[in-house]
């Protein structure tokens, strides 16, 4: 166990590699310097100079990649090009509401497509299973912003009941926290719903032709009980998977609803500083966000062998 | 090969299902309407008329008029031409660059692991961040959304080909070929690449549908195509502004796209069905 945990973890660094590398070779040798995008349109040659300097641009390409994966390999991200802010503080300041987005919405996602996807494989092919499929096809054709502007036209434009947008941390209470929270987080879990909700649904449908299953019904135990513990249970493997693959989604959903909600998350941060083209902070959101996508994956990997001992030898 | 594609699509008999016409009816319904723009009752959709400024729908502007009095109607009917465009260009790119990367890594093992792993590195980052990142350096242009797009789709196109050149690596006609001393390109071409048609029209039109799905996405969030043109993303970008006051100028073109996009992945479904049965079982 702890030697497979070791070997993916030094399996992991060649894609850290890899990923450091494309994401310099964007920043750094695509058309358009750097330096004159941050000095905008009224500097003089000087003060380009000046800041090309500041930003290690005249020092050769291989130097620049070896400082900055060195900075980051030490914890030190650099400086915001625009707000002079350490890139560390910003990432701080922004995680909570990100990290709130998130927890919400992936328990949103369970609670509806557990229930709705077991519901479908066991009424597979009846009017309900083929309403649910119907509805992930719709649910994963929507663009998340399409889906944000009609809840907020129903529930905060018509009806009131929610803020058109904005956000709360959670040190204003428990409720107005989570009362911003809503509206996003149902719109940023739609794709994931019609996403889960199919996988549960095929994977259940699997395992209902198994052996083990027959026995459990043949010995008495209630239908509930099938579905919920033995064939969901055996499920799990591919809902994880699915899971993981999909947190690259989960993350370009909130670029864009931190965006449509005016939420000061890291999503935010990711717009905003592309918008304003600050490098240093772009470079290592999108470094973080590769991390967290790989580290999650990898602890999927290994929960595997919780949720299914065969997987274990 | 194309002929027994078509007429496998034919005996599967997913044409006759309703939602699958319907599909079909919608995508050639948006293609001529992005084809034929000018003729279809538009007028210039950049002439801006500040006295009609959020006006709603009436006999003029069939959709009503947005925040610079520019007709809504013209605007989506030629927002069409960018997502067809976009979803047509990435499709090409990402097709040529995932048969090339995908049959040199399946066909050389030499070259397998590095490009894999390369491949896994792109995978790892978030393909939004990656495209936004792509657009802010390079400039807004339709050229750069295009590639942007394109970029973090190549490594699933090139694992699905290496998958399939991996299969028939081993199958007997290849083997006998090899014998015989074919050459590399001849077997590449003549025995492997006809495999991988199923599966990349399948892998395509998801592709097609993400395509035209993330150049919304990046336009809306003003990474993308720039604001001159009109595209449903730019279109709901200007209108996300006033849309308390006036809802159309979002909903309208949101409309066009969820239905766009929902018609691809409806035809994407039925394609699968037809001709990837493995795939189909599974999902």
């Amino acid at each position: 166990m702890i030697g497979m945990i070791a070997r993916r973890l030094i399996a992991t660094i060649p894609v850290l590699l890899v990923v450091a590398i494309v994401i310099f070779a964007v920043l750094r040798l695509t058309p358009g310097d750097p330096a004159t995008l941050v000095a905008g349109d009224a500097a003089t040659p000087e003060q380009i100079e000046a800041i090309r300097r500041a930003m290690g641009l005249d020092q050769p390409v291989i130097v620049q990649f070896g400082r900055w994966v060195g900075d980051m390999l030490r914890g030190d991200f650099g400086i915001s090009l625009i707000s002079g802010k350490p890139v560390s503080e910003l990432i701080a300041s922004r995680m909570g509401a990100t990290v709130s987005l998130t927890i919400v919405t992936l328990l949103f996602t369970l609670l509806v497509s557990l229930p709705v996807g077991v519901l479908s494989a066991w009424y597979q092919g009846k009017a309900l299973d083929r309403a649910v499929m119907a509805g992930s096809v719709v649910g994963f054709s929507v663009p998340v912003f399409i889906v944000a502007y009609l809840l907020i036209l129903v529930f905060s434009i018509e009806l009131r009941w929610l803020p058109v947008q904005g956000y709360k941390p959670l040190s204003a209470g428990l409720w107005e926290h989570l009362r911003h929270l809503i509206l996003p987080a149902i719109s940023l879990s739609t794709v994931y719903i019609a996403l889960i909700t199919r996988i549960v649904r095929t994977s259940v449908i699997d395992t209902l032709g198994e052996d083990y299953i027959r026995t459990a019904r043949a010995k008495g135990v209630p239908e509930w009980s099938v579905l919920s513990r033995h064939a969901l249970q055996n499920a799990a493997v591919p809902i994880l998977t699915i899971i993981g693959i999909s947190i690259t989604m989960l993350i370009g959903g909130v670029v864009v609803t931190e965006s449509v909600f005016n939420i000061p998350g890291l999503g935010r941060l990711v717009l905003d500083s592309v918008l304003s083209r600050d490098f240093t902070v772009i470079q290592t959101l999108i470094v973080l966000f590769s991390l967290a996508y790989i580290l999650i994956n990898l602890l999927i990997d290994i929960s595997y062998t919780l949720v299914d001992p065969r997987i274990r030898s | 090969m194309s002929v027994s594609i078509l007429s496998k699509i034919r005996e599967s008999g997913i044409l006759a299902g309703w939602a699958t016409r319907l599909a079909l009816l919608i995508l050639l319904l948006i293609a001529l309407m992005a084809t034929f723009a000018p003729w279809l009752g538009t007028v210039d959709p950049t002439l801006l008329d500040p006295s009609i400024r959020l006006q709603g729908p009436s006999a003029e502007h069939w959709l009503g008029t947005d925040a610079l009095g520019r007709d809504l109607y013209s605007r989506i009917v030629y927002g069409a031409r960018v997502s067809f465009v976009v979803g047509f260009g990435v499709l090409a790119v990402t097709a040529v660059f995932g048969v090339f990367f995908g049959s040199v890594s399946g066909y050389f093992p030499a070259a397998d692991a590095v490009i894999m792993r390369v491949m896994d590195g792109i995978m790892a980052i978030p393909g939004i961040l990656l495209a936004i990142a792509l657009v802010a350096v390079s400039g807004a242009s339709l050229m750069t959304v295009l590639i942007a797009i394109a970029i973090p789709e190549i490594p699933r196109m090139t694992r699905l080909v290496r998958g399939v050149i991996l299969s028939v690596r081993s199958e007997p006609y290849v083997e006998a070929a090899l014998t015989l001393g074919t050459p590399t390109h001849t077997i590449l071409i003549k025995h492997m690449f006809p495999n991988t048609f199923a599966p990349l029209i399948v892998q395509g039109t998801y592709v097609f549908a993400s395509a035209v799905l993330l150049e919304a996405i990046l336009s809306f969030l003003g990474a993308g195509i720039p604001p001159e043109i009109p595209s449903w993303g730019n279109i709901v970008a200007e209108g996300r502004k006033f849309f308390q006051l006036v809802p159309g100028p979002v909903l309208y073109p949101g409309l066009f796209l969820s239905i766009t996009i929902l018609s691809i992945n409806l035809l994407g479904d039925a394609l699968r069905d037809a001709l990837d049965p493995k795939l189909a079982a599974r999902l």
